[in-house]
């Protein structure tokens, strides 16, 4: 049988098996990983596309609407084109959904004869819709015949929620337009032949929103009805069209030319056409887009840094593939053959090998990803086909060239090897390894600290040229695996050391063996060590972005919302928002604090500054904060607020009443005084019920939640309305006094002369006064404050007069950069058109829910600058924001609150986490990380098996004299075990190390969003131990596990065969 | 003449010291001549081997085979040389052989380069495990077969590709002596027929009688040569003094001692021969 290269090469690799098949294994890794990162990146993309589309609502839909479409023709005409350009314009990207018209609003003035009007709610229109019958189901009558009846009647239909809204019934005759006139007559009567509930609320066909209280004719009726309309003057009907996203058709690699192509359509309908093209879709995509280029910087970076690792490992295993076969390629050489023909042997070997590992590898890789995507991304995640697999050809192409380089590379330099060099090289002293050559191992980890130094620096600047450039991307991406290499070259110095740990740590015959093996060779395990450094750091990073991720996405979460939930509140117009009302009503509340936040103009800048009113008191309390937020806990910083408050009267001594003279006109109220302890903590001591008439001296025990601090700080007095008596009349105030508990008593103000005091009704009407003391009902002969009291206009509050003094307040280091202003220094401020002169009493980096970046910020004391604001006759000088902290599950409380009318906003921390964790660009990191690791640890185990399994053979002759000396094959286990368990403990010193560095320098700058709520605050990096040792323990368990199999296995050898080779 | 070695150096590095295996050797070999090369330990043998076989070139001196000047030939001629000039019988039968391969397939790897034609290899290959007395056991492979019969197939590799020069390093170590002197006879006859030279390294005297000459090495220089004459008694060994080309005689350990001659005789020109004295 005739004997040729190729069958040489199939041969040897039968003949070496276990070698092949770990060679193989690591190809298989190598392309299952480099395929599926990838892979499982484009599944993310498509999932986070779906998840944003959605999110869109009905701001996802294309509307392009026509204005006077007035008959049946233009309307078809405007249908059939519109619906062409689309196709031609996105083709199967959007979905037609909806076609219809819509004339204008109809006031009806007649029900079945008799005059009847809608005084409430809005007045129908009218429209036609195509296929209305297959979306809607009728609930009673039905539908409309789509012609005009003898008597000039109209037949329609409306949903069942506008008949009930006007109570209409099915066979009800409704006329519409009132003639201003005989001679300009547009009435017209219509039969109301059926009501309809549409079959699905989210059905695509409504675009979002169901035509509620439109009088649905049929088409021809619906046009002679415009045409009738206009014959008085143009009726105004517009045609529109409709359109969904296709999200089965939607990719996202093509998502940037969609919305280009979408922008090109509304500048043919809105701008060429002078028609409306209304969507969200194309920003939104866009958004998105910024998001997944910053989120694939990252993702990318990681990824080369697996791949980095995927092929060391194969490089690795290369070369105990090449080294076994030393012997036979240096006889080969010895016959003559020459380096291109052993080359060529061996590349023949390795294409085998990678023949069969290669479509095993793109089939792993492709199912891995199916799984990973269904695991992941849930049903969201969009079917792959071959084209994505297509996708990653340029991908593939180049893995498949750092393949061939690196086998390629090292099959060449072992066909250089012949027999005398084999033969002196295994006899041969250990030499110096290349890698320290001229300490070059010790200049790589010199140069690798700036790198990784570099990479915190590009993580941001990738962010902010990500839109704009992306061409420096490609060397930041390798900088992080190369940093690591050089390292962990350098670490090899160590390695000696660890034939010194096995002195110490294992004793006997088989310590003395590996100690002297270790020390013999101490390069033998180097590259084994690497690789083992590498699974431990990949690992074990994996683990620390885990935790920190979770960590950090709780705290930006939560940074977001301010509290458990945040609700911002307006009222209508002037009318303060129920905001204590709204909180009162739910359950599981632990605490809440009212805010203020509005728009400031500090000095004359032209800076517009978000001003936040708290009340440091209860806000501390509620508030999420974190100790790096400014350079002084944010505590401390709001503690300044109260401390420094100009306003208010301090109270002398420790008052435990309050007293004050009180005259009243029977009112309807109740009067309390609103105190504050010397930290801040609010209390409203009442007084009791106003509805008496005459004086009298009323208390109010100063009560607080818990012990108050000294001094208290009276703030004002408050009348709410009860409903005992009247909400209009007078009230009289004098003598308040503060009374200690050894019945002394202190004067506060005894409302005698005209000081400041006033006073102001919170409600629709607002009003000041001032307090102005006068004789109408003295006391004891001496004047008192008589207050107006119009009740039902609101709260009314009477306050000692604002401090001229500057308020204090924390500002943002940019803004106070912004400014030109240092800590300590006061200016004003305008609020709409009031100034209030604030005093920088502190700086904050981080204020949760302000974004530095984005916003100047200011925090101020809430009461104080409420009061100044309300002096000074600002409409809105009330709380807005409500900071609420739940002691059980926020849910039911966020339903309730999304039903308050007055509800502007809200943020409720545990929904912000939910998202943020469910996004399919971190979840794609994540899954990036846990494949790389997999892939890691599996390369690294049999990495570590090839090794010992290739050591234990090599030292065949060494056994071989021992066991003829008398050792037993114990030992010899032994004492591989032993080396074992060192290098394993080197590994994960030295990993743990790279790991830690890494995570140190890549993860602050790792983002998965451009979004400021993705970055704020900054990343803290979180270390979980028990994820860490987790991933210590398996690293640790499987590779000793493999290492112990391999050594028994390749310890094997038949004792007199071994000497009869020493001869 | 085939071998022309003359002043033969050659130094190689090993750690930090530096090794003169051959001190100027002198070695020549007639067309279709066998000789064997022994010496201790150490004296040069296998560095010459290496040298011969195109492994490495000399440092100094002349080296040339079958017309190749081994001490300037490039990489590729050496490779050719190799190939097509040259074959080399290590001195463990493993080594020779592939564990994987048959024994047929074992004689094709060298063909595999020699630049036969590809469907010639079977048969020659077949045709030499003949010659070597192994032909039955072409479809086996090494591991199943004897010692000798692994020796003998090492031999067929080495002669694969016609080789001008066959290079044996103790083709007779591992065997015992009726099947090494089986194996000889074989070889002797092979190489006959084919007209090839051989040089072979030995400790076995029992391979002496099946060369034509041995050259004995000392301290990398050849110092013994023993040639078989025919006497009425049959073949008896003629041990000879080798003189190298510069003059130098290099005199029997045993005889320097016998004689007590220390670093300096007196040397005395007879009429055709000199005398030899202690100083």
């Amino acid at each position: 049988m005739g004997l040729s290269t190729l069958r040489l090469a199939v041969v040897r690799l039968r003949h070496q098996w276990p070698l092949a098949a770990a060679q193989g294994l690591g190809l298989l890794a190598a392309v299952t990983l480099a395929v599926t990162v990838p892979l499982v990146q484009s599944i993310a993309s498509e999932a986070g596309l779906h998840s944003v589309v959605e999110r869109l609502g009905s701001k996802g839909f294309v509307t392009i609407e026509q204005f006077n479409v007035a008959s049946p023709e233009q309307y078809n005409g405007f249908q059939r084109d519109a619906a062409k350009r689309v196709r031609a314009q996105l083709g199967d990207q959007l979905t037609p959904t909806a076609r219809y018209a819509e004339g204008p609003r109809q006031p009806a003035y007649m029900l079945n004869g008799a005059h009847w009007t809608i005084d409430d709610g809005p007045q129908p229109d009218i429209a036609t819709w195509e296929q209305l019958e297959s979306h809607v189901a009728l609930v009673a009558g039905s539908p409309a015949p789509d012609s005009i009846a003898a008597d000039g009647t109209y037949n329609f239909t409306v949903s069942a929620d506008a008949a009930r809204d006007y109570t209409w019934k099915a066979g009800d005759v409704v006329c519409f337009n009132q003639p201003p006139s005989p001679n300009f007559r547009m009435d017209w009567c219509g039969r109301l032949t059926g009501t309809w509930a549409p079959r699905d609320a989210h059905d695509p066909y409504w675009s979002g929103t169901v035509p509620g209280h439109s009088l649905m004719l049929g088409r021809t009726s619906y046009f002679a009805l415009i045409a009738y309309l206009s014959r008085q003057r143009s009726a105004g009907s517009t045609a529109s069209q409709a359109w969904a996203p296709a999200l089965g058709h939607l990719r996202a690699p093509q998502i940037a030319a969609f919305a280009n192509q979408v922008n090109q359509l509304r500048g043919v309908f809105a701008v060429q056409r002078d028609g409306l093209f209304s969507t969200g879709i194309d920003t939104g995509v866009k958004d998105f887009r910024d998001r997944y280029d910053v989120a694939s910087f990252t993702i990318q970076m990681v990824a080369a840094a697996l791949l980095a690792i995927a092929l060391y490992s194969v490089a690795f295993v290369a070369g105990h593939f090449l080294s076994a076969q030393a012997p036979t390629l240096a006889v080969l050489r010895g016959r003559g053959w020459s380096r291109r023909r052993v080359w060529s042997l061996l590349l023949i070997q390795f294409g085998l090998l990678a023949i069969a590992a290669i479509p095993l590898g793109l089939a792993a890789a492709w199912l891995l990803s199916r799984w990973l995507g269904n695991l992941v991304f849930g049903g969201a995640t969009p079917n792959l086909d071959a084209s994505d697999l297509l996708a990653q050809a340029p991908f593939g192409l180049l893995l498949a060239a750092a393949l061939a380089a690196i086998l390629g590379g090292l099959a060449l330099l072992a066909s250089r090897r012949s027999v005398l060099a084999v033969r002196r090289g295994r006899s041969r002293q250990a030499e110096r390894p290349w890698w320290q050559w001229r300490n070059l191992d010790l200049v790589g980890a010199v140069v690798a600290v700036p790198m990784l130094a570099e990479v915190q620096l590009q993580g941001s600047g990738a962010v902010r040229a990500a839109s704009a450039d992306s061409s420096g991307d490609a060397l930041n991406v390798v900088l992080p695996a190369l940093a690591l290499a050089l390292l962990a070259v350098a670490a090899l110095r160590l390695l000696p050391l660890a034939g010194w740990g096995v002195r110490h740590l294992s004793r006997g015959l088989p310590g003395a063996l590996a100690t002297w093996q270790l020390e013999r060779q101490p390069v033998q395990h180097a590259r084994l060590a690497v690789l083992m450094s590498f699974a431990v750091a990949v690992g074990l990073f994996s683990s620390i972005y885990a935790a920190t991720d979770r960590a950090n996405s709780a705290d930006r979460a939560a940074y977001r919302s301010g509290a458990d939930v945040r609700v911002l509140l307006t009222g209508f117009n002037t009318t303060p928002p129920d905001i204590e009302g709204a909180v009162d009503g739910l359950s599981g509340v632990a605490g809440s604090s009212m805010a203020f936040r509005g728009e400031g103009s500090p000095g004359r800048s032209n800076l517009n500054a978000t001003v936040l009113a708290i009340d440091p008191g209860t806000f501390r309390q509620v508030a999420w904060s974190r100790r790096d937020l400014a350079a002084e806990p944010i505590d401390q910083l709001e503690q300044k607020l109260v401390d420094q408050d100009p306003d208010g009267v301090r109270l002398a001594g420790e008052p435990a009443q309050i007293s004050m003279w009180v005259w009243s006109s029977g009112l309807g109220g109740e009067l309390g005084v609103d105190l504050t302890d010397a930290t801040g903590l609010p209390c409203v001591c009442s007084f009791g019920s106003l509805n008496f008439t005459g004086e009298r001296v009323l208390t109010a025990p100063v009560s607080f939640t818990s012990p108050p601090r000294y001094p208290l700080r009276l703030r004002g007095f408050r009348v709410h309305t009860t409903n005992d008596g009247p909400h209009d009349g007078a009230l009289a105030v004098g003598d308040l006094r503060g009374l200690a508990r050894d019945g002394t008593s202190t004067v506060i103000e005894s409302f005698e002369a005209r000081d400041g005091w006033w006073q102001e009704s919170q409600g629709p009407i607002s009003d000041t006064f001032d307090l102005i003391p006068d004789l109408t009902h003295p006391l004891a002969g001496k004047p008192t404050a008589t207050l107006p009291a119009h009740l039902f206009r609101g709260t009314l509050v009477f306050r000692p007069a604002p401090s001229q003094q500057a308020l204090p307040a924390l500002v943002s280091s940019q803004t106070l950069q912004a400014l030109g202003v240092g800590l300590g220094q006061a200016f004003p401020m305008h609020v709409d058109t009031v100034v209030v002169f604030v005093l920088a009493v502190g700086v904050v980096d981080y204020f949760p829910t302000l974004y530095p970046g984005r916003d100047n910020f200011l925090i101020l004391p809430r009461d104080s600058l409420l009061e100044r604001l309300g002096h000074e006759h600002y409409s809105l000088a009330w709380p807005n924001e409500a900071w609420l902290k739940f002691k059980s599950d926020p849910a039911p409380a966020v339903k309730q609150l999304r039903g308050t009318g007055d509800l502007v906003d809200l943020e409720a921390r545990g929904s912000l986490l939910a998202d943020a964790l469910g996004d399919p660009l971190r979840k794609a990191l994540q899954s990036t990380l846990t494949i790389g690791f997999a892939a890691a640890l599996a390369m690294a185990v049999v990495g570590f098996g090839l090794h010992f399994l290739v050591a234990a053979r090599e030292r065949h002759a060494d056994y071989a004299i021992l066991r003829a000396n008398g050792m037993p094959a114990q030992l010899v286990q032994r004492s591989l075990g032993a080396e074992q368990a060192v290098l394993l403990l080197y590994s994960i010193i030295v990993g743990a190390a790279l790991a830690l560095l890494l995570a140190w320098a890549i993860l602050p700058s790792v983002q998965v969003s451009p979004d400021l709520e993705d970055l704020v605050p900054p990343t803290q990096v979180h270390i979980d131990p028990l994820a860490a040792g987790l991933v210590l323990a398996a690293v640790l368990v499987v590779a000793f596990a493999a290492g112990q199999l391999a050594s028994r296995l390749g310890g094997r050898f038949h004792l007199l065969d071994e000497l009869r080779l020493l001869g | 003449m085939i071998v022309d070695c003359e002043g033969l150096v050659h130094i190689y590095k090993t750690a930090e010291l530096e090794v003169v295996a051959l001190q100027g050797l002198d070695l020549q070999l007639q067309e279709g001549e066998t000789i064997a090369i022994a010496g201790r330990s150490g004296s040069g043998k296998t560095t010459l081997m290496n040298i011969l076989a195109g492994a490495e070139p000399p440092t100094a001196g002349r080296a040339r085979v079958a017309g190749h000047d081994l001490a300037r030939m490039p990489e590729p001629a050496r490779e050719r040389y190799r190939r097509l000039v040259v074959g080399y019988v290590w001195q463990h039968s493993h080594v020779n052989l592939w564990p994987e391969l048959t024994a047929l397939e074992n004689v094709q790897v060298p063909m595999l380069s020699g630049g036969v034609p590809g469907r010639e290899h079977p048969g020659r290959a077949r045709r030499l495990l003949e010659a070597m007395g192994i032909g039955a056991q072409a479809r086996r492979r090494p591991a199943r077969l004897l010692g000798g019969e692994n020796q003998r197939l090492a031999l067929a590799v080495a002669l694969a590709n016609r080789p001008a020069l066959l290079l044996a390093d103790e083709p007779t170590a591992e065997l015992d002596s009726s099947t090494a002197r089986s194996l000889l006879a074989d070889l002797a006859n092979l190489l006959q027929e084919t007209k090839t030279s051989a040089i072979m390294v030995t400790h076995d005297r029992q391979l002496e009688r099946f060369v034509d000459r041995v050259i004995q090495i000392r301290d990398g220089r050849t110092s013994l040569e023993t040639r078989w004459r025919e006497t009425d008694a049959g073949l008896a060994a003629d041990e000879l003094v080798i003189l190298d080309r510069a003059g130098r005689l290099q005199l029997p350990r045993a005889l320097v001692e016998k004689l007590g001659l220390g670093e300096r005789v007196r040397v005395h020109v007879e009429d055709d021969h000199l005398r030899i004295y202690r100083a």
